[in-house]
């Protein structure tokens, strides 16, 4: 899922001396990253995507401060995941109760993991939006506490003690939902 | 329990693909953006609007006070002159009844 920073330092150095076409060589090498980043935040494609082209903007203002590809797909990650955290609170984004009080359907254990993990995104969208950001950042960037610290200039024990939070209250909503009570409780008994 | 929800944590927030045509409405918004960039004049300075409110605020509040101090200085001769006006009357004043006594007291030794 990571990039190869290689792959991209010539086309940064080609887009930061003003070529159009290395630039959105740029945005297409990166797009899916902010874009997943923002979906998986907010949970709402359009939304998602407008503040996605935001912040390529951004960046084409800011090229010539990126040092190299690494800094490149860094301020990319920290912009679109600051942007998100920004876009939920300004929204209070749909959540007039939270994840604790929310009643949830039951599912059958027969659910397929395409419903599954559709649900896991909607249960996500209850949670304040540094637990979003925190969730999305560590499963589907695949950034350790430290690095997520760095991106949200937060120390390292508030990022893991809020991701603990964070798959807790995930956690007791799946088990309410009965999304754990079959999958997740039989695999822990093993 | 925490190892099996970060499983599927990890399947359902796979990267997504970015719907069809995203670069280029990106790419769609630049040209406005750099437009906006090439249209400023190299030599030109970083447009600065706190310091254009300043200098008109400096010029109307200059000019306010020139407008003053020319009423101050109207006021202050107008002052002057009705000052020597009323020292000049005093002093003829005084000088008649002067006169005055000096007449009565001749008639008064006749």
């Amino acid at each position: 899922m990571r990039e190869e920073p290689a792959q991209i330092a010539d086309t940064l150095r080609d887009a930061q001396r003003g070529g159009r076409g290395a630039f959105a060589l740029l945005v297409e090498f990166h797009q899916n990253m902010v874009y997943s980043l923002l979906v998986h935040m907010l949970g709402e494609e359009a939304v998602a995507e407008e503040i996605a082209q935001d912040v390529f903007l951004e960046l084409h203002k800011n090229l010539n401060s990126m040092e190299s590809p690494v800094h490149l797909a860094r301020w990319l990650r920290m912009v679109a995941s600051r942007r998100g955290i920004d876009e939920v609170r300004r929204r209070r984004f749909r959540a007039p109760q939270g994840i604790e009080d929310l009643p949830e359907p039951r599912i059958e254990p027969e659910v397929e993991d395409v419903l599954l993990s559709a649900r896991l995104r909607r249960l996500l969208e209850r949670l304040p939006a540094k637990h979003r950001a925190i969730v999305v950042l560590r499963y589907q960037e695949d950034l350790d506490p430290g690095e997520i610290a760095v991106l949200l200039e937060m120390p390292v024990a508030t990022v893991k003690s809020t991701l603990h939070r964070a798959l807790g209250m995930l956690r007791r909503a799946c088990e309410r939902a009965g999304l754990g009570s079959q999958e997740f409780t039989q695999r822990e008994a093993v | 329990m925490n190892e099996e929800i970060e499983r599927k944590l990890s399947e359902a927030l796979r990267r997504k693909r970015a719907p069809e045509g995203f670069a280029g409405r990106v790419m769609a918004r630049l040209p406005e953006t750099a437009a906006a960039e090439r249209g400023k004049p190299a030599t030109m300075p970083p447009r600065r609007p706190w310091l254009a409110l300043a200098l008109a605020a400096g010029l109307a509040l200059a000019s306010f006070g020139g407008v003053r101090y020319q009423q101050y200085r109207q006021g202050q001769e107008a002052k002057r002159q009705l000052l020597l006006a009323l020292r000049i009357a005093g002093e003829k004043l005084t000088l008649a009844q002067h006169r005055v006594a000096g007449v009565n007291e001749r008639r008064g030794e006749q």
